[in-house]
């Protein structure tokens, strides 16, 4: 197929290829040519989700309530106009999508297909169309699933730790919204917030599965014809929440059998480079620094699972956003008070200490090594790779990526994890009363 | 195995369960028959019994140049028999002693007086008794009148046409290789004796080994076939040329088979040998000379070593102090996979020392006491992974140690040294009972695995999925729980361990499997690890199937709770269907009544009727249950049950339309596809192809579901019984 589209090209290990196209208005294509694998996944992601609750309307922005981004990617299934369930069946494709924070990700796998999936999607996400009646339908199921989270451990933490860290800012609400915010969210609200996000020039494809030439051009030729060039609406409002917790310390009775604690560390988001790969590489440094000290390579941690401080389920993350930056701790413990206090003692000790250079290449190798296992399947490969591409990281460039990535000496986050003010923790205790009854 | 050879030797008095027929190939088409006859015989008490003849009824019944030739070596069809369990062969000469014998005479004489058959099981198209005259008709209502059970099992069907050992040996003969290997599930297999050749491939770097005495076998057409040589236990990667050997002898007249071995330079001259021949290649050539032969035989192992790497078949390579090493050898992943499986049947009051013993062995080694050690060890072989194997296969417990490395231009290397973790983690236990160390360590992994049941109930499905198991099955090992009670566990002392592990590497079934992109030197790594066991008088494979559960049938079952969710949970009974063709048909039932959003339930209950957030199906194959299973709210919980049913009745009453068994049977198949692209999943592949002879080829799985007709699906929803309602009752709305 004769084409003007200009590709760029990179490789990786066993004759993988990956082909990218980037529209002028932004529309991005990202095809991975993988051999030998029957498997195909499509994932058409919008840099939009829960944090986003202004719409444009009339010239200017409107606030909406919570859980808008999560309603409408519901009603992209549900929609029974927009008849993509019945659709995915005839073609057995495995239609999912995941909303987040800042991202909204709908993604498919399928024997081969590539391109009726990528149609099908194109089709449910902007030429959309779903009816007042298909809101209200849908209304109650999104309760009922809300109604489900209100019994999980994980989910009574990460709410009750948020809206100590992030009064202000839209984290503190779940990305659902709550039973209120559901009740309140209008046909309207929905229809402008496809509006406004749901366009080409933020949307990135990724395809992966053994696609050839023809039907990379095919697959670009379909996303070009299909998305209207419409220029980015910037109804973005980023909020530096720069409250401070106070070193909040919370205990609430909960569904558990087993205390459960989860506290959090809140960072000036600002502090992090700008450039969007560069701050890929320091939140993946300063998690690579944890490793050293928390991970399950660092000895500490023999002793605190001897201790019963800590057990399997000892967790920690570092949260980025374009307005927010936290590290987060969760487990569950005997002793959560007495856990809470080690490894905070233990950060403590960390910031003040020069980093070890031996560990931090071992956790290296580990990263890197993580990350080559979600390449495994063609499923982990086009997540990864719509992931790293928002950072403007190409999957195939992780092996340089990591092998330039130093031991961090300047720590610019030292200062913010040292302050007592910047921290808040929640303990999920089991309830007084026999839950069973 | 007993073998009874003559028509007049003294017969074991024992009941039972006895298989007629040929069986040359041991081909699908049989092992379908021959492991319904074994599982029946198992659950009853019988003896599974095979009766067959020494030679082929057409070489009696019909013009010897009629018959093109066996599919089997009667040794290796014996110990096909052997391998699916059958524990008593009567292999009887011909003569007209039998095939003189109406039906009625062979059945009573034989059947029901000397072999005490309870059981006869034959294909549906058996035929029997002088003239052939007896069939399945016949045997019906002869077992109806003596009190004798028959069991007709249906053809298998594979790419749309009937599995039988006429069609393998067509398909040898017109080089389709690969389609008679798949039908007979292993490949055709040759064996013989090296004989001298004329050494002239040794001067030209490309020793082959020359056999003879395969005259009685079907004659392959002549050229040159990718094979695997089996030499003194070990198998080795081939090419065999099949003919005449034209440029060596243009006036020979005598069929030669000669394989030329890789990765091998010994001398083979009288050694038994075993060649599989896995793919046609090409058709014999005559070349000027030997030496301008060359470039062709290069170019012959090149084509064969990439069918090799991409067809990814299993194999079991060898068998060390009899643990069978399997491999499928890829390089379609970065990460190698490999497991050290152990098997046993599930004791109560056991299923915690054993769950601790791998959790310990997976964290510690004697060369790394500390967890972050190992764990360091782990993270420079590039994030390698090492855990612990704890499941369980209805009555069976698998448990085992597993290891991933990443192999992309290491070329082995990393997965060699992970392998070194995995067997110095087992072997070179850690164990100290005198230190105060140990005793931390164990009282530690106690305290974590009673997290572990803590914290399990907190995802209420899970919850009521187990509450619905155990109310079904009672107090059966199926319902045992892995990682035991918690009492059970708090109760394991260092000897209990001790016994485990003691256990677990000399009684249990025991084997090693890997999926990797194989090398020479990978495996003699994993030949020498294995080493490290001892002989001994392990659980056979056999011995390590799961047998069949009892289902109770329950009255409804509430559980009040104080969580806002509501889950519904309907227990059905399917049967035990996962050795049997018909499993296929059940997959497809499962897909159609809950297996996504194209699913009857999630269409109905959901989409249509906003009554749940979550409705599927859940297949429990080994133990022959579905489970419907819905999360909703109290005040909808009855209106999802009356859907449940409505949903059921209508795959019942056969009112469902095609295109929901159509769009089931896509899924089904997208969904075998999507295994054979999982790494992970090429590893279960090899496990249960070898453990339980389910076909490793993704053309034969779809060419299976494909073969399930609307009838069969309806068929299954016939079959189902109703056990149980279950609810975990939420609190009502606004309680």
């Amino acid at each position: 197929m004769a084409t003007n589209r200009m590709w760029d090209v990179t490789s990786g290990g066993g004759g993988r290829k990956l082909y990218r196209y980037m529209r002028e208005d932004g529309l991005t294509v990202q095809i991975v040519d993988v051999k030998g694998f029957y498997g195909t996944y499509v994932s058409a992601s919008f840099h939009t989700g829960g944090n986003d609750r202004h719409v444009w309307h009339l010239g200017r922005t409107q606030a909406i309530p919570a859980g808008a981004a999560h309603f409408l990617e519901h009603l992209i299934f549900s929609g029974n106009q927009n008849g993509f369930t019945k659709a995915c069946a005839a073609h057995a494709i495995s239609a999912n999508a995941s909303t987040m924070h800042n991202e909204t990700i709908f993604y498919s796998t399928a024997t081969g297909q590539t391109l009726q999936q990528l149609a099908l999607w194109l089709q449910a996400l902007v030429n959309t169309q779903f009816s007042r009646d298909e809101v209200e339908r849908e209304r109650p199921v999104i309760l009922a699933e809300l109604d489900m989270v209100q019994n999980d451990p994980s989910f009574l933490l990460q709410e009750r730790l948020m809206q100590s860290l992030y009064p202000n800012h839209p984290l503190s609400d779940d990305i659902a919204g709550s039973h209120a915010d559901v009740e309140q969210i209008r046909f309207e609200a929905l229809s402008r917030f496809h509006d406004t996000f749901y366009r080409g020039s933020s949307l990135l494809i990724t395809v992966v599965g053994a696609v050839d030439a023809d039907e990379r051009e095919q697959l670009a030729a379909l996303a070009d014809a299909t998305l209207p060039k419409k220029p980015v609406i910037d109804a973005k409002v980023l909020t530096f929440d720069d409250s401070k917790p106070g070193n909040a310390h919370i205990i609430l009775p909960g569904p558990v059998d087993l205390p459960r604690f989860a506290f959090g560390l809140k960072m000036d988001p600002r502090l992090f480079p700008d450039d969007p790969r560069a701050r890929y590489v320091e939140r993946r440094r300063l998690y690579m620094w944890l490793d050293t000290w928390f991970g399950d390579i660092a000895p500490a941690t023999d002793a605190w699972r001897i201790q019963d401080l800590i057990d399997d389920s000892f967790y920690y993350t570092v949260s980025l956003g374009d307005d927010y930056a936290m590290l987060l701790f969760s487990g569950y413990s005997r002793r959560p008070e007495e856990a809470v206090q080690t490894i905070l003692d233990t950060l403590d000790q960390a910031v003040q200490s020069e980093p070890d250079a031996y560990r931090f290449e071992i956790t290296k190798q580990a990263s890197f090594g993580h990350l080559m296992r979600r390449q495994d399947s063609v499923a982990g490969l086009g997540s990864l790779a719509s992931r790293l591409w928002r950072s403007e990281v190409d999957v195939f460039g992780l092996e340089t990526l990591y092998a330039n990535m130093s031991v961090p000496t300047q720590m610019f986050w030292r200062q913010d994890l040292k302050q007592p003010d910047n921290r808040a923790t929640v303990i999920l205790i089991p309830e007084p009363e026999d839950r069973h009854g | 195995m007993r073998i009874y050879a003559s028509l007049h030797e003294t017969i074991a008095p024992v009941a039972r369960g006895v298989a007629i027929g040929t069986f040359d190939g041991v081909h699908l088409g049989h092992q379908e028959l021959l492991r319904r006859l074994v599982m029946r015989c198992r659950s009853e008490g019988l003896v599974p019994t095979v009766f067959t003849f020494s030679t082929h009824p057409d070489l009696v019944f019909r013009a010897p140049q009629d018959f093109t030739g066996y599919l089997m070596d009667e040794k290796d069809r014996l110990a096909a028999f052997e391998d699916i369990g059958i524990e008593d062969v009567f292999l009887m000469p011909l003569t007209p002693e039998i095939y003189e014998l109406s039906a009625e005479q062979f059945l009573v004489s034989w059947m029901k007086n000397r072999l005490q058959a309870r059981l006869i099981a034959v294909g549906n198209d058996a035929r029997f008794g002088a003239g052939k005259t007896g069939g399945t008709t016949f045997l019906l209502d002869w077992s109806a009148r003596h009190g004798v059970e028959a069991l007709i099992v249906d053809d298998v069907m594979l790419e749309g046409e009937k599995v039988s050992s006429t069609r393998c040996r067509q398909a040898l003969l017109d080089k389709n290789v690969q389609l008679a290997n798949r039908m007979l599930t292993h490949p055709y297999r040759l064996n013989g004796t090296v004989v001298r050749g004329r050494n002239l491939g040794s001067k030209y770097g490309v020793p082959t080994a020359n056999i003879g005495d395969c005259a009685t076998r079907l004659p392959l057409p002549h050229g040159v076939y990718v094979a695997r040589t089996k030499v003194d236990g070990r198998w080795y990667d081939a090419v065999a040329n099949i003919g005449l050997s034209p440029t060596i002898d243009r006036r020979s007249t005598e069929v030669r088979i000669e394989a030329h071995l890789f990765d091998f330079s010994d001398d083979l001259y009288g050694k038994t040998i075993v060649v599989d021949i896995l793919h046609f290649l090409r058709d014999e050539l005559t070349f000027d000379n030997f030496a301008a032969m060359m470039p062709q035989i290069e170019q012959d192992r090149h084509d064969a070593k990439a069918f090799l790497k991409t067809s990814e078949q299993p194999v079991e390579r060898e068998s060390v102090h009899g643990i069978p090493f399997v491999e499928i050898d890829t390089d379609r992943f970065a990460f190698g996979q490999a497991a050290l499986i152990f098997r046993r049947r599930a004791v109560k009051g056991q299923m915690a020392a054993y769950a601790l013993l791998l959790r310990m062995m997976a964290r510690r080694s004697k060369q790394y006491p500390e967890p972050s050690g190992l764990e360091q060890a782990l993270a420079l072989l590039g994030d390698a992974m090492f855990s612990p194997i704890i499941s369980q296969e209805g009555d069976v417990q698998v448990l085992g140690l597993m290891i991933q490395a990443m192999e992309t231009d290491h070329g082995g290397r990393r997965l060699a040294d992970a392998i070194t973790l995995l067997f110095d983690a087992c072997f070179n236990v850690f164990f100290d009972f005198a230190s105060p160390s140990f005793m931390d360590q164990l009282e530690h992994e106690k305290r974590q695995l009673i997290n572990v049941r803590l914290t399990e109930d907190e995802d209420r499905i899970e919850h009521a999925i187990r509450l619905s198991l155990n109310a079904v099955l009672g107090d059966q090992p199926h319902a045992l729980h892995l990682l035991g009670e918690i009492a059970e566990i708090e109760r394991v002392t260092p000897a209990d361990l001790w016994s485990a592990f003691d256990a677990l590497v000399n009684d249990a079934y025991a084997a090693f499997y890997v999926s990797a992109d194989m090398t020479a030197a990978l495996r003699t790594h994993i030949v020498d690890a294995l080493q490290a066991f001892q002989p001994g008088n392990r659980l056979s494979r056999i011995q390590s199937w799961p047998l069949d559960a009892v289902l109770r049938q329950r009255p409804p079952l509430y559980v009040q709770d104080n969580t806002t969710e509501h889950i519904v949970v309907h227990v059905l009974s399917t049967g035990s269907t996962w050795y049997e063709q018909a499993r296929w048909a059940d997959y497809l039932f499962d897909e159609l009544l809950g297996g996504g959003q194209h699913s009857l339930l999630f269409t109905t209950l959901r989409d249509e009727k906003s009554l749940c957030y979550q409705v599927f199906s859940l297949k429990m194959n080994v133990i022959g249950i579905t489970m419907l299973v819905a999360a909703t709210t109290k005040s909808q919980a009855e209106a999802v049950k009356s859907g449940m049913e409505e949903v059921y009745l209508e795959v019942a009453h056969d009112r469902v339309a095609d295109e929901a068994i159509e769009t089931a049977r896509r899924f089904v198949d997208q969904a075998l596809t999507a295994q054979w692209d999982r790494a992970s999943q090429r590893l279960y592949t090899a496990i249960n192809w070898h453990v339980y002879g389910q076909s490793a080829n993704l053309d034969d799985k779809r060419s299976f579901v494909q073969a399930v007709s609307r009838e069969d699906v309806i068929r299954v929803a016939h079959r189902a019984n109703a056990l149980l309602w279950f609810e975990l009752a939420g609190v009502e709305d606004g309680d």
